[in-house]
């Protein structure tokens, strides 16, 4: 993610999360956090005890997150050698100089509630992968309904229910890759759709369902499931699985090393039955060190899943 | 409903593992009608999904992860060779000062952001802890914790805990009963006799990947580094009959040696100064010889002469010498130095002892000093080169006085001692970048300071210890300085430390050497009695100038025909660089 991903990507994350902005600007974001982000982000655990058994008013925080850290620097900087005034100060005032605008005999910008925090929030950082993290657990599964649209629908009003599921696929030996699939069946014809999220993009969906509406299918979860999963098996079948064959032939090199060393070091007559032994569970630990290592193998895994209720029956394949 | 998850074989070749924890948890909330998650959200975590996404086996993902810190390239290339071609177990073995932390730290992270590595355990000498710590937070921002209470072992994913704590209980039995994604040794050839509790207990650790780091991986002998090698990837070298007569000539010749090289270039990373692409700028080394004062003249001879009778009276064996020929070396430095000792060694003296009147008459002798020869010296220095300089000296009384005296002229000054806590020191430091124009210190050992904005540096006085003189310079020296560095080194004439600058400079010629040479050959030369206590005897005994030169001459030659021995070694070996007789495995 670039720069301005990321601003776009942490504004969207904090309203659908319920927090307030207070500002944005290119440099930075000011977030008055909700009650239920608070709880997510910061780790306030003891004083949201407190809020609860006291039924006192709860004060969540603020936080000043800085999208540009070096122009964020630039700007301080200005500010610090320009004319000062109480027009130099602003939001972040407080934060420019050692000293508080209270001290300074400026009057308090506005009553701020709770404590501000400011925080460089940049690709890499704990803070961003802590709101990617809050992302996937809040935005794990779905129900949606396609809202109708104002033309006559060609189809009966009855929903065609598909089952969507986003794969995360994870190619593990000593190294690893991962691949993104995402992919739709219908509950009842059985069909299976891939791109499904990209398709589900141009549709207008909402949680409720319209009234007047019914559902059907005949497929069982656990049946799509399993035909899911056979569809990225096959899929996979398709691919080119040579690391997972070098990853193979590294594990039994190594394995024919291990065996050949300690089978030089049990042949020696001198060891005691204890040293013997010792030596004998070595060799096992070390047989177990280097699979745990190598051994290649797949991992399947969701990010997100969900029902999805469409207007249409079927995804016509898209000519390429 | 089902098992949390299903295995399913491709191809009869990989297994692949679908989970299905997801299924029971879309049918609890179907079967409730909720609760729903939130689409944008669903889309947010699908776009920070992509985002995070491992798209290839080979590439550095830690890389734009990384804020306000920029690897250089041969330690990007160390990460990157650990990770595709050593498949994770490895030594680190880059000389001294080309960062093998940061290479360990790449490495770490890499595998963190690839998820290959939860767990990590960083085990270091106990002095080193809490730079690594700091050094893990702060370039790579992984949340590494010093090990403190023994909750936690279990408690934190990634630890910095000291060797000698680790290994003994109860500390051992709960570390070797966990899992290790990775394990860091530092100062790994502690670990080269597999005899000790050190190297039985590292190698009992359940790990998956392990870096070893040392500087000298092969400095004595052969057996080591098959040692060290066995402990990171048994029977790679093969058993040790195999090693003897496959690779091993003598104690510290190896036969075979391209093969040798050839085993090890695919467990071990070594880079050199010598290699190219890592770019060290020149020492300009520069003795400021200068006249001490009448008065200060007088003060010196005065302590030397009390010194020697002292000896003379209590023979040459007593404990006491040290005590005494520091007095010598305070005078050199500054009359505030002395003070303190003579003040201190007035009260120790009996009442009737004959010594305290002479005490007592130096004492008078210092109070007709008015001013501080050297001191001025190094004030006109510092305006002459109009940069910022660090001055170095050796007591605590001397570094009082110039903080005074710099504040009385004019300049900036800031303090750095070695009893500062963290927090201060890293405040001196900034502010010695930001206003301060001359640091005044009196360590340079700690850890972590890195000083490459300034470029001078003024030795107010000499430690007797090479290895101190080298970690001073090694502040601003090191990676990251573009500038060439100036070593101005003050000398008294008619004094020992003439004599000092002399060895140090003239006839061991330290300040040219690299880091690493010098430390190998140190090891060779001083043997158990180390440099600064064969200056103390040399200085006590010896009858007068002329003789102290000729023993200290004699001193400078022996260091040379051991620094000729190494070098002849090296090549009988076949490998005329510095530094050791293995050349790195990164080919350039």
């Amino acid at each position: 993610m670039n720069r301005e991903q990321i601003a776009s990507f942490c504004e969207r994350y904090f309203s659908a999360a319920g927090c307030t902005i207070i500002e944005k600007t290119p440099v930075w974001l000011h977030v008055k956090l909700s009650p239920e982000a608070d709880r997510e982000l910061t780790g306030r655990d003891y004083y949201w005890n407190f809020v609860e058994r006291t039924g006192a008013e709860p004060e969540t925080m603020s936080f000043k997150f800085i999208l540009d850290p070096e122009a964020y620097e630039r700007e301080k900087a200005k500010a610090a050698h320009g004319p000062g005034g109480p027009s130099a100060g602003g939001p972040g005032a407080g934060a420019t100089g050692a000293v508080p605008s209270v001290l300074a005999g400026l009057p308090p910008v506005a009553p701020r509630p709770g404590r501000t925090l400011e925080e460089p929030l940049v690709f890499g950082s704990r803070r961003l992968d802590q709101l990617f993290a809050s992302a996937c657990r809040r935005g794990a599964c779905l129900q949606l309904f396609e809202e109708p649209s104002a033309g006559p629908s060609p189809f009966s009003r009855r929903y065609a229910t598909w089952l969507g599921v986003n794969y995360k696929i994870s190619f593990v030996c000593d190294r690893k890759r991962e691949e993104l699939m995402s992919l739709g069946i219908h509950l009842s014809t059985g069909e299976i759709a891939d791109d499904f999220f990209a398709r589900l993009e141009r549709r207008r969906l909402a949680p409720l369902m319209p009234a007047g509406t019914m559902l059907g299918e005949t497929i069982s979860l656990e049946r799509a499931a399993r035909q899911l999963e056979q569809h990225v098996l096959g899929r996979l079948a398709g691919q080119n699985h040579d690391w997972a064959g070098e990853a193979r032939r590294r594990l039994a090199e190594e394995e024919e090393r291990v065996i050949a060393y300690f089978e030089d070091r049990l042949a020696d007559a001198a060891l005691s039955p204890e040293e013997r032994e010792a030596v004998i569970a070595q060799r096992g630990q070390r047989l177990e060190e280097i699979r745990w290592q190598h051994e290649p193998r797949i991992e399947v895994q969701p990010v997100n899943y969900g029902l999805f209720h469409l207007w249409t029956d079927t995804f016509r394949p898209r000519s390429r | 409903m089902s098992a949390n998850s299903v295995v399913l074989s491709l191809n009869g070749q990989v297994e692949v593992r679908f989970s299905r924890e997801w299924l029971e948890d879309l049918d609890a909330r179907r079967r409730q009608n909720g609760p729903w998650d939130s689409w944008e959200m669903a889309r947010l975590a699908w776009e920070a999904t992509e985002s995070r996404l491992i798209r290839r086996f080979d590439d550095l993902e830690c890389l734009p992860r990384l804020n306000g810190f920029e690897p250089m390239p041969h330690q990007l290339e160390a990460a990157r060779r650990v990770i595709h071609e050593l498949g994770g177990r490895a030594i680190l073995a880059d000389e001294v000062g080309l960062g093998k932390t940061i290479e360990a730290g790449l490495v770490l992270k890499e595998y963190m952001v690839r998820g290959l590595v939860r767990r990590a355990l960083i085990l270091v000498p106990a002095s080193l802890v809490l730079q690594w710590v700091r050094e893990l937070n702060q370039k790579f921002g992984i949340p590494a914790v010093a090990q403190k209470k023994d909750y936690m072992w279990t408690h934190y994913d990634i630890l910095v805990a000291s060797m000698d704590t680790a290994k003994r209980a109860p500390h051992r039995d709960i570390v070797l009963a966990q899992d290790y994604d990775m394990l860091i040794v530092d100062e790994a050839h502690k670990l080269k006799n597999r005899k000790t509790s050190n190297y039985r207990f590292v190698q009992a650790i359940r790990k998956k990947y392990c870096l070893l780091l040392t500087a000298t991986p092969v400095q004595n002998d052969m057996a080591e580094l098959y040692n060290l090698i066995t402990m990171l990837k048994p029977g790679h070298l093969g058993g040790q009959s195999r090693f003897q007569a496959d690779f091993v000539l003598g104690k510290r010749r190896p036969k075979n040696e391209e093969k040798l090289q050839a085993e090890l270039s695919k467990v071990m990373i070594r880079n050199r100064r010598s290699d190219g692409g890592i770019a060290f700028t020149k020492r300009h080394v520069q003795n400021i010889p200068l006249v001490l004062s009448d008065e200060e003249m007088e003060l010196y001879r005065g302590v030397t002469d009390f010194v020697r009778q002292r000896c003379r009276d209590a023979g040459f064996s007593s404990g006491g010498q040290l005590a005494l020929v520091t007095l010598q070396r305070e005078v050199c430095s500054s009359r505030d130095a002395v003070f303190l000792t003579l003040v201190n060694l007035f009260k120790k003296t009996p009442e009737h002892s004959p010594y305290r009147a002479r005490i007592w008459e130096l004492v008078n002798v210092i109070k007709k000093i008015t001013a501080n020869t050297k001191a001025e010296k190094t004030l006109q220095l510092i305006r002459g080169l109009g940069e910022k300089a660090i001055v170095f000296t050796e007591y605590r009384a001397t570094q009082e006085y110039l903080l005074h005296f710099f504040k009385q002229h004019g300049l900036v000054a800031v303090p750095y001692r070695g009893g500062m806590n963290r927090g201060k020191k890293d405040w001196m430091m900034d502010l010695f970048r930001g206003r301060g124009e001359v640091l005044v210190a009196t360590e340079a050992g700690g850890e972590g300071i890195n000083l490459q904005f300034c470029r001078n540096i003024i030795n107010f006085d000499l430690p007797w210890n090479p290895m101190r003189v080298e970690q001073r310079i090694g502040r601003v020296h090191r990676l990251g300085q573009e500038r060439d560095v100036n070593i101005y080194n003050l000398c008294t004439l008619g004094t020992i430390e003439e004599h000092i600058v002399h060895l140090l400079h003239e006839k061991i010629n330290m300040f040219e050497m690299v880091i690493g040479e010098l430390e190998a050959i140190l090891e060779k030369w001083e043997e158990d009695v180390p440099l600064e206590t064969r200056l103390s005897q040399i200085l006590l005994e010896a009858e007068d100038d002329r003789d102290i030169r000729r023993r200290l001459d004699e001193l400078g030659d022996s260091f040379h025909a051991v620094r000729s021995r190494l070098a002849a070694e090296r090549l009988a070996a076949g490998t005329p660089e510095a530094g050791d007789r293995f050349p790195s495995g990164v080919t350039r």
